[in-house]
């Protein structure tokens, strides 16, 4: 367990002084409001000097309560342990802050996404519209309090085709596409076999659940929303949704609860690693290594079944604690069923790597190289195949990782390979962590039957999903939640494609695609179009009529 | 040697099928694989219902709902939405609903996908008003048997004879 | 046998030759299903899949008629290089191999280029990849089957003995014919025009209805005609003339196929741009050894 000492935390609480701002700590968490002038300063002393993560930022429409608009940068600082929000507020008529983007480039689309869902200019940086389709009326900013989640504006439809250039080839990838298995948008510009640049285009399925769960959900509902925004990963949303609240409410949930949670979660990452695994060979045109790997990933939803009665959206969080206890039978269903996955795991990656194919098309494609991984804040697998060594997990322990102890792979090939072994190695991990906690696991309740949930309170928290970090921002309200933001990982690693994709042969593009183990409808609660400045010709002017 | 070893790997994985038996069954012929903590749709017995509503103020999709006229109240369950989280279940003050094994719910029928259970109100003593369902009524006397004198009472009226009970302890006459 | 008799066998054969393929891909998915310890689809999957699309409706693309000269004139003459290759069969007269061979070529021209009539970018793109693979492939198939079809065929007459250095010759045509018959038939690794995922099925994209079911069909054909040509240059000259041999040769056809079937499943999809490096430097290397080889034998 890290300890929060008080050194670091005054560290803090000076560096908001000098810049004019107040701070105070809350357990792991070190509030710093600035006035919005110091925010860029600030934020680039946490980015360069305290080598804090930079995670996201959250726009909040606080006008009911004190009558200005707030920005929460999150920041983590990984060495201690510690989550640095840098909030600044601004006035309602005409709110602008500055933007951060210059410094701390992982912050352009959640800037944008706040621009969009709540009006709040971003002052100094290159504006688009990001979030909303691009018929959707300028002056309609959904977030913001006083629009009610079911209206629906008139919306012009506006096309966005556009009119490829003559010079190179375009591959269009997606929104409906063999190679992706969500509704998203993919523009490869090919010279022959080679991809010279990348279009990126998502959030056709932006579901607007923040918005629900902010105005007609109850605080335990919202566990069942969260657990539906991603169809792999959702008991990692559902989890962080409710330590977020928890830690807003300062609710202390009964142990057992959370080593089932850690053991859930950990049943859920190997399931996911095999899938990815599965899809990654299948990709590769391996269909037996897809079979086979699916084959033993079916174990693991059985047994996710058995611990949660689902298969997938396991319905076991709530705010306190989680609804289904492990009883002696199920832990050794349990144990057996891992130790036949771990055997059957192993022989199989061990065939599977060696066909001369799988091998040679993941060696060295799709190369993301470390400089970039840092500046783009990419999460998860993608950032440690690329030598970023963090894993909430052990940065900021949560539920019940402090009680286990297990190894992080980092690998520094920053290559597709890099990104699978990563993945291998994850999963024998996480079968000893299960295997560690079910011997550990204490007696006791398994959720806490009465507790209050003050209002107005600030939680922030991060899981260590399959695909990396997730994070969930809550303020509390009266009944539910005030603010609810939710920031999946693949949110962070799209950028990164277009890197891992540029100058690479177009045969590898859906391989390297699928190597983030990327997650669209996680991603998509808002929306985006990645542009570069160096491809301005390619301008997709979302929002204009073409 | 080892070279040779490591060119043949790959055939290794006939090894590892002849060694796995067949693991997908003829499913609609064939039972499904399913665990014994398996949650399917749910069943709504009525004649334990009370139609208090606990379930619909906890169902996460709105698959449960209570639909209000002017003397019934009833109980929709539209198994369309339903996520199959069994919330209902755990809050149902009287264990009405019971969870099944079922998943099979696709129909040619739309309707069949609704489930009703219709309760009819009862009156107030003062006022008229129906509020809350005959079955809740009973409920509420058998569980705390000393509300007799208001359980016949709608909320309104409950509060006004409070209200009035109040004033003529502090005043000496009612409030009206 | 008379003549009148090869010509009712070979009728015969023929029309054997044109059913087998729809039969051996359902054998071929069957096993791979087995391989994925799956149950898989019946035998008569591919079968049923070609009716259906039959009987669907077509997306027409302007350059419809000329796909669908295409594809007949590829079935024609596949029919003749079948009907060539059986004469061969039985009469050992190395002039129907050629016969067949040439055909062969001509055959499968027709069926590289009819992705490229497709105005589509994937259906272009996968169609430039069958020409490369295709050009590489195609001469290593024609030259080692000639080369091996010539050695045995003529090994009397060039000395009785069979030294090493005859064998070696042998063995690395064999290998050369098997290897480039095997990436003819377009399986994996080298089934990189119509399986790449980022090409959304590539060659196959703008296909429907019947015109896909006629391009499927072809390129199962196209698989039998090249098993059967590398089964009868191997095989005939072994059992000589008789009334079985054509029998012989169809039975170790299947065989063929389902060999080539499990290696499919044991292997993953190959990069455009490495298979044709690898294969070209495969063949090299072994048709140069090859020829090495009979050089050395017949002079040495």
């Amino acid at each position: 367990m890290l300890m929060h000492s008080d050194s670091i935390i005054n560290e803090y609480v000076s560096l908001a002084k000098s810049m004019k701002g107040d701070a105070k700590a809350e357990k792991d968490t070190v509030h710093i409001v600035v006035p919005k002038e110091t925010l860029v300063n600030t934020a680039s002393k946490l980015f360069n000097e305290y080598n804090c993560d930079f995670r996201t930022c959250v726009g909040v429409d606080e006008r009911p309560l004190n009558g200005y608009f707030s920005v929460t940068y999150i920041f983590t600082d990984n060495k201690n342990g510690l989550y640095i929000l840098v909030k600044t507020y601004t006035e309602p008529q005409n709110p602008v802050i500055p933007s951060i983007v210059k410094t701390v480039p992982g912050a352009d689309w959640c800037e944008m996404e706040t621009r969009d869902l709540l009006g709040i200019e971003f002052a100094d940086r290159d504006q688009y519209r990001l979030v909303l389709p691009s018929g959707w009326p300028e002056e309609i900013h959904p977030l913001r309090k006083d629009i009610p989640y079911n209206y629906r504006p008139p919306i012009r439809s506006v096309s966005e085709k556009i009119t490829p250039s003559t010079e190179l080839g375009v591959i269009p990838i997606g929104p409906y596409h063999p190679a992706l298995h969500e509704p998203e948008y993919f523009e490869l510009y090919v010279e022959g076999e080679r991809v010279v640049d990348v279009k990126y285009r998502g959030f056709h399925v932006h579901r607007g659940i923040e918005k629900l769960a902010e105005t007609r959900m109850t605080y335990q509902q919202v566990n069942f929303l969260a657990e539906r925004i991603c169809g792999i990963c959702g008991f990692e949303h559902s989890t962080c949704y409710a330590l977020a609240v928890e830690k807003a409410a300062k609710i202390d949930v009964p142990e057992r609860a959370q080593y089932i949670r850690s053991i859930v979660l950990e049943v859920e990452r190997i399931h996911s690693h095999l899938l990815w695994l599965g899809v990654a060979f299948h990709v590769v045109g391996y269909d037996t290594g897809f079979m086979h790997m699916w084959r033993v990933r079916e174990k693991i939803m059985y047994l996710a079944e058995l611990l949660t009665g689902s298969r997938k959206t396991y319905g076991l969080n709530l705010v306190g604690g989680v609804r289904k206890d492990i009883n002696e039978e199920k832990k050794q269903k349990t144990l057996e069923t891992l130790k036949e996955t771990e055997k059957d795991f192993k022989k199989l990656v061990e065939v599977a790597i060696s066909v001369p194919q799988v091998k040679k098309r993941l060696t060295g494609t799709g190369i993301l190289p470390r400089e970039d991984a840092v500046k783009l804040s990419v999460e998860g697998p993608v950032a440690r195949a690329s030598g970023v060594n963090k894993d909430a997990r052990r940065d900021q322990p949560y539920a019940a990782y402090k009680y286990a102890s297990f190894k992080i792979p980092v690998y520094t090939e920053g290559d597709n390979l890099a990104r699978a072994l990563v993945r291998v190695d994850e999963v024998l991990e996480s079968i000893s962590i299960i295997e560690q906690l079910l011997d550990r696991i204490p007696r006791g309740p398994i959720k806490l039957e009465d507790f209050e949930i003050p209002e107005g309170k600030t939680g922030v928290q991060v899981v260590e999903a399959p695909r990396g970090g997730d994070i969930h921002f809550v303020i509390t309200g009266h009944g539910k939640p005030y603010r609810w933001r939710v920031r999946a990982p693949t949110y962070s690693n799209i950028p990164a494609l277009k890197i891992m994709l540029k100058d690479q042969p177009l045969a590898d593009a859906p391989l390297t695609i699928a190597s983030i183990d990327p997650c669209f409808s996680c991603t998509d609660r808002v929306l985006v179009v990645r542009e570069n400045s160096k491809t301005e010709w390619l301008k997709l002017a979302p929002g204009v009529q073409i | 040697m080892s070279i040779v070893k490591k060119a043949i790997k790959p055939v290794e994985v006939l090894v590892i099928a002849g060694k796995t038996k067949r693991v997908t069954v003829k499913y609609p012929y064939q039972e499904p694989i399913l665990s014994p903590e398996f949650r399917g749709s749910i069943e709504i017995n009525p004649e334990k219902c009370i139609g208090c509503g606990a379930c619909v103020n906890a169902c996460p999709p709105n698959a449960l709902e209570m639909i209000e006229s002017q003397d019934k109240k009833t109980l929709r369950y539209y198994v369309g939405r339903c996520i199959f989280c069994w919330r209902c279940i755990d809050v149902c003050p009287v264990g009405a609903i019971k969870g099944t094994r079922n998943f099979e719910l696709a129909t040619n029928d739309p309707l069949d996908l609704y489930t009703y259970i219709v309760h009819s109100k009862a009156e107030c003593s003062s006022c008229g008003n129906k509020v809350e369902t005959v079955k809740m009524r009973k409920y509420i006397m058998q569980k705390s048997p000393i509300t007799e004198n208001y359980v016949n009472k709608c909320p309104d009226c409950r509060k006004k004879s409070f209200i009035n009970a109040i004033s003529t302890r502090k005043v000496g006459f009612h409030g009206e | 046998m008379n003549t009148l008799h090869y010509t009712i066998y070979s009728a015969i054969g023929v029309i054997i030759g044109l059913t087998l393929p729809v039969i051996l891909d359902g054998v071929e998915r069957k096993i791979k299903a087995i391989l994925q310890s799956r149950i898989g689809p019946p035998i008569t999957q591919t079968l049923y899949d070609l009716i259906k699309l039959v009987n669907k409706e077509i997306k027409p693309i302007h350059t419809s008629p000329f796909i669908l000269l295409y594809l007949l004139s590829f079935i024609a003459t596949s029919i003749a290089s079948i009907y060539m290759v059986e004469t061969y069969v039985y009469t050992l007269e190395s002039i129907y191999i050629t016969l067949g061979l040439s055909l062969l070529a001509v055959s499968l021209t027709s069926l590289t280029l009819t992705p490229l009539l497709v105005p589509n970018p994937f259906s272009y793109a996968g169609g430039m990849r069958e020409v490369i693979l295709a050009l590489i492939n195609e001469s290593a198939f024609i030259l080692s089957t000639t080369l091996y079809a010539a050695i045995t065929n003529n090994l009397a007459q060039l000395k009785s003995a069979t030294t090493p250095s005859m064998l070696l010759s042998i063995t690395t045509a064999a290998l050369t014919m098997f290897i480039s018959g095997y990436a003819l038939t377009g399986r994996v690794p080298f089934d990189m025009a119509e399986a790449e995922p980022e090409l959304a099925s590539g060659v196959l994209v703008e296909f429907s209805g019947s015109l896909l079911a006629a391009y499927m069909y072809c390129n199962l054909l196209k698989r039998l005609l090249v098993n059967l040509i590398i089964v009868s240059v191997t095989v005939t000259p072994l059992i000589g003339e008789s009334a079985y041999s054509l029998a012989a040769v169809y039975a170790l056809t299947i065989v063929l196929w389902v060999i080539f079937a499990i290696t499919a499943v044991i292997l993953g999809r190959s990069r455009i741009d490495l298979a044709p490096r690898t294969l070209t430097k495969t063949y090299i290397l072994l048709l140069a050894l090859s020829i090495t080889g009979l050089l050395v034998h017949a002079y040495a």
